[in-house]
């Protein structure tokens, strides 16, 4: 395996056979290692291609307060598109993982199955999920990323070629879990608890043998209590290691014991500890709230429960988020969609747009397209090194799908970029279209924001969501309206880049009643309101990410100079605070705006620094060649709207207060994010001699409600899985560290 | 001994591809307000370093005969390629 320049696998594009001779995962290791063969393509007719517009992706829908189903990360071989000749697309069979709704079929011989996002979750504002997760994948189809406590390595010298130890280093890939990134919900125990280590079920004669049958009473059991328990929303609980159910805490102790003993002594210290363990083997229930503002409980008191903020409704999603192999994992389409319903969004939508339905059955938004961008990876156990550079776009697993409209239409495309690699620019959409932005990482824009951010480019870095109400042109058109777009890592390079990646292709055909945008974005809930500066009240702090080596083969992802430490947490306190963060970027060489996540509560971004920033009119469109700052330690003579930025004097390393981009004008409120990319620094020479000004942006979070560890990081994955993460602690302090094996 | 330029413009080399006699040289034009650089892939024939805005590099040398892909350290999607006849 080769590392690139932004530090994530580069990716062979060949195929790859399953094997399973084997008993002893450790002879499958070393036996893969001495026998890394290249398999010749076998190419296969790929799937016909699917509208999207009317692409049925399975979906497990909430009923009567309860999200419940059943996701079962399995692997099989896939139809893996390579490229395309003679116009056709063409296709390998490909082994990969994925999360689905059901548990695997036995395979088709004579089709592979086209690869697609795992199923769409969607719940209501106030729903209590309730999710039974199988971990089916066979392990032996992954000899070179087992779960055994170290470094993957390959024949090429990874680790040691990369310089990356434990837990720092890709490894573990069989483990799953799931992040649910966006949810406002108790980070701990059955909720969106990253910490949680879920091994595949052992086999027998080829078959798992903890199914959705083996564990159902045990977990119908658990979730009646848990429904109980979370009428109180802010209640978290399950709380230790006796809530769940004894027979399925008897059988994870036993399966853990003869699997790896060391495991089950580690869950036994956190038990001992009174704290949640993180290993299991075959299958977890997760179950948490999505907690509704203002949400009062009958039965328990006259106070209401005092929740400070709410589940924002919009555009979220989930993917497998096991330290050392998220970005595998994701690239191999372990992700969703996770839209959540609201009556402050969806309501006011469909009371909007219903009345243009032909379909009068279903409500207007549950009829448009959600568009699961990824970068599909082909390496599962990464023995692989050919440096083909990252993979295309995909949406929904198919590269440059079609997705009709009919002339003056409006659809809202809720676009996910799952992407654990890059980014994407949409500097517009082709001659006649109109659009809005309407949400940005699923929580929806005010009016103010909705009108002053009409027809603007949109960086979508990775994990990002973006909703966009898109109103087809009035005429029908013969050929297809390709969207274009720019893919990168920086948005100053995107700005300025010509968009040339196909996304997808808009069709106009068909006839139906003519849209128009909706003139007016509803109220954003009253629960996210701008957090002001009073509201801070001086709760601030600096954290600066920063890549180096870039090019030497060891380049190494760092935050505040080091890698993610177990034991070594960022320590928020008292919950129900209010903090202001100025997050910096030193990465130079090449410019990554590293996209910055923090997991349960979003922030607001309040002030942007790009020192690479170019010279943009008020559309947000570069004005020929300029650059927004010109970098001189004598006063520069400066074109209209440029800033000096003075390498001796730091009072000048702050927004240049014209651009459209890094100031939001004083009628708009600040956008709510769960990720945000980190502008890149800029080398310069000060009298001091060589110098690296950061690029930054300052944010304002609101840390309430669930207390407990979870995570920030780097959303380009293979920067997390190499140790750009700090554990978060939010008003707790665990006596036993989480560990990452 | 001659020098030939390659522009930059448009976050790209041009032209993307050029062709030179061995002991010729090559010099790059930064004809945008950014910094970039010109990097052999095989991280040892040249590295101009930063070339600021409007401004021109040093001229390089590719030490012999062949095909030297090369691209921008601090836009790495910029890509070019120097031929040595």
């Amino acid at each position: 395996m080769t590392i690139d320049h932004v530090g994530h696998p580069a990716w062979s594009l060949v195929s790859r056979l399953p094997h399973k001779p084997f008993a002893s995962t450790l002879s499958v290791l070393a036996v893969l290692l001495a026998h890394a063969v290249h398999a010749p393509a076998q190419l296969i007719n790929c799937p016909p291609p699917v509208d999207l517009a009317k692409q049925s992706l399975p979906e497990i829908v909430s009923a009567n307060g309860l999200l419940r189903g059943l996701v079962v990360l399995s692997d099989a071989q896939e139809s893996f598109q390579i490229g395309t000749k003679n116009g056709n697309a063409t296709c390998v069979p490909q082994l990969l993982r994925f999360y689905q709704d059901h548990e695997l079929k036995p395979p088709d011989p004579n089709n592979a199955m086209a690869p697609l996002p795992g199923p769409t979750l969607r719940a209501k504002i106030g729903d209590i999920v309730e999710l039974t997760f199988l971990n089916q994948i066979d392990p032996l189809d992954y000899g070179n990323s087992l779960d055994l406590g170290k470094c993957d390595s390959t024949s090429s010298g990874y680790p040691q070629s990369a310089g990356d130890t434990m837990p720092n280093c890709f490894h573990g890939s069989s483990t799953g879990n799931i992040h649910f990134h966006g949810t406002h919900t108790s980070p701990t125990s059955t909720g969106d608890d990253v910490f949680v280590m879920v091994r595949p079920s052992p086999r027998k004669d080829g078959h798992p043998t903890i199914t959705a049958t083996s564990v159902q009473k045990d977990f119908d059991a658990f979730f009646t209590d848990c429904e109980k328990k979370l009428k109180d929303p802010l209640e978290q609980w399950p709380k230790i290691w006796a809530d769940l159910p004894p027979d399925y805490t008897d059988q994870q102790k036993d399966l853990l014991t003869k699997y790896e003993k060391a495991l089950w002594d580690e869950n036994e210290v956190k038990i001992h500890a009174g704290e949640w363990p993180q290993y299991y083997i075959g299958a977890f229930p997760y179950c948490f709230v999505l907690p509704k503002y203002g949400h009062i409980v009958p039965g328990l008191g006259g106070a209401p429960p005092g929740l400070r903020m709410g589940q924002a409704p919009g555009t979220h999603w989930y993917h497998a988020h096991k330290h050392g192999s998220t970005a595998l994992n994701v690239s191999n389409g372990m992700a969703g969609a996770f839209i959540i319903e609201g009556d402050e969004y969806d309501g006011k939508l469909n009371a909007f747009y219903n009345q243009y339905r032909t379909n009068k059955v279903t409500e207007w938004t549950r009829q448009q397209p959600t568009l699961v961008v990824n970068q599909l990876g082909t390496t599962p156990s990464l023995e692989r090194g050919a440096g083909t550079g990252p993979p295309p776009f995909s949406v929904n697993g198919q590269q440059q799908p079609p997705l009709t409209m009919y002339p003056g239409q409006v659809q809202l495309w809720r676009i996910v970029n799952a992407s654990p690699i890059s980014g994407f620019y949409l500097s517009g959409l082709p001659e006649g279209f109109t659009w809005r932005q309407t949400a940005q990482d699923g929580v929806q824009f005010d009016d103010q924001n909705y009108q002053k951010r009409a027809q603007r480019p949109v960086f979508v870095a990775p994990g990002n969501r973006v909703d966009l109400l898109v109103r087809a042109p009035d005429k029908a058109s013969g050929v297809p309206f390709p969207v274009l777009v720019v893919q990168g890592v920086s948005v100053s390079q995107a700005e300025t880049s010509t968009p040339g990646t196909v996304l997808f292709s808009v069709v106009l055909a068909g006839s139906g009643p003519v849209m128009p945008l909706m003139p007016h974005a509803p109220p954003r809930p009253s629960f996210l309101h701008d957090i002001k500066p009073a509201e801070v009240g001086g709760h601030t702090r600096t954290i600066v990410f920063e890549t180096t080596g870039a090019g030497t083969g060891k380049s190494q992802h760092t935050i505040d100079g080091v890698k993610f430490s177990e034991g070594k947490p960022l320590e928020i306190k008292p919950l129900n605070t209010a903090e202001e963060w100025t997050v910096e970027n030193k990465t130079v060489r090449p410019l990554i705006d590293h996209p910055f996540h923090i997991h349960v509560n979003p922030f607001q971004v309040t002030e942007v620094f790009d020192p690479n920033a170019p010279l943009l009119d008020s559309h947000g469109v570069p004005v020929g060649k300029d650059q927004l700052y010109v970098v001189s330690t004598t006063e520069p003579q400066l074109k209209p709207g440029q800033c000096w930025l003075n390498p001796n004097d730091k009072a000048t390393w702050k927004p240049c207060n014209t651009s459209p981009r890094t100031t939001y004008p004083p009628e708009m409120t600040n956008i709510w994010w769960d990720v945000f990319p980190i502008p890149s620094g800029i080398s310069a020479t000060a009298d001091s001699g060589k110098i690296i000004i950061p690029g930054y942006f300052k944010m304002r979070s609101r840390f309430v409600d669930y207390r407990g560890s979870y995570v920030l990081h780097c959303h380009i994955l293979a920067h997390e899985d190499r140790g750009m993460m700090v554990e978060v602690d939010l008003d707790v302090k665990n006596a036993v560290p989480m560990e990452h094996h | 001994m001659a020098t030939q330029t390659v522009a930059i413009k448009a976050m790209k080399f041009d032209p993307p591809t050029i062709e030179i006699q061995a002991g010729d040289s090559v010099q790059w034009k930064n004809e945008m307000g950014m910094a970039h650089t010109s990097t052999s892939n095989d991280g040892t024939s040249w590295d101009t370093g930063d070339i600021a805005g409007n401004t021109t590099s040093e001229a390089k040398s590719p030490p012999a005969r062949g095909s030297y892909p090369y691209h921008c350290s601090i836009h790495p999607n910029m890509k070019g390629t120097v031929v040595v006849k």
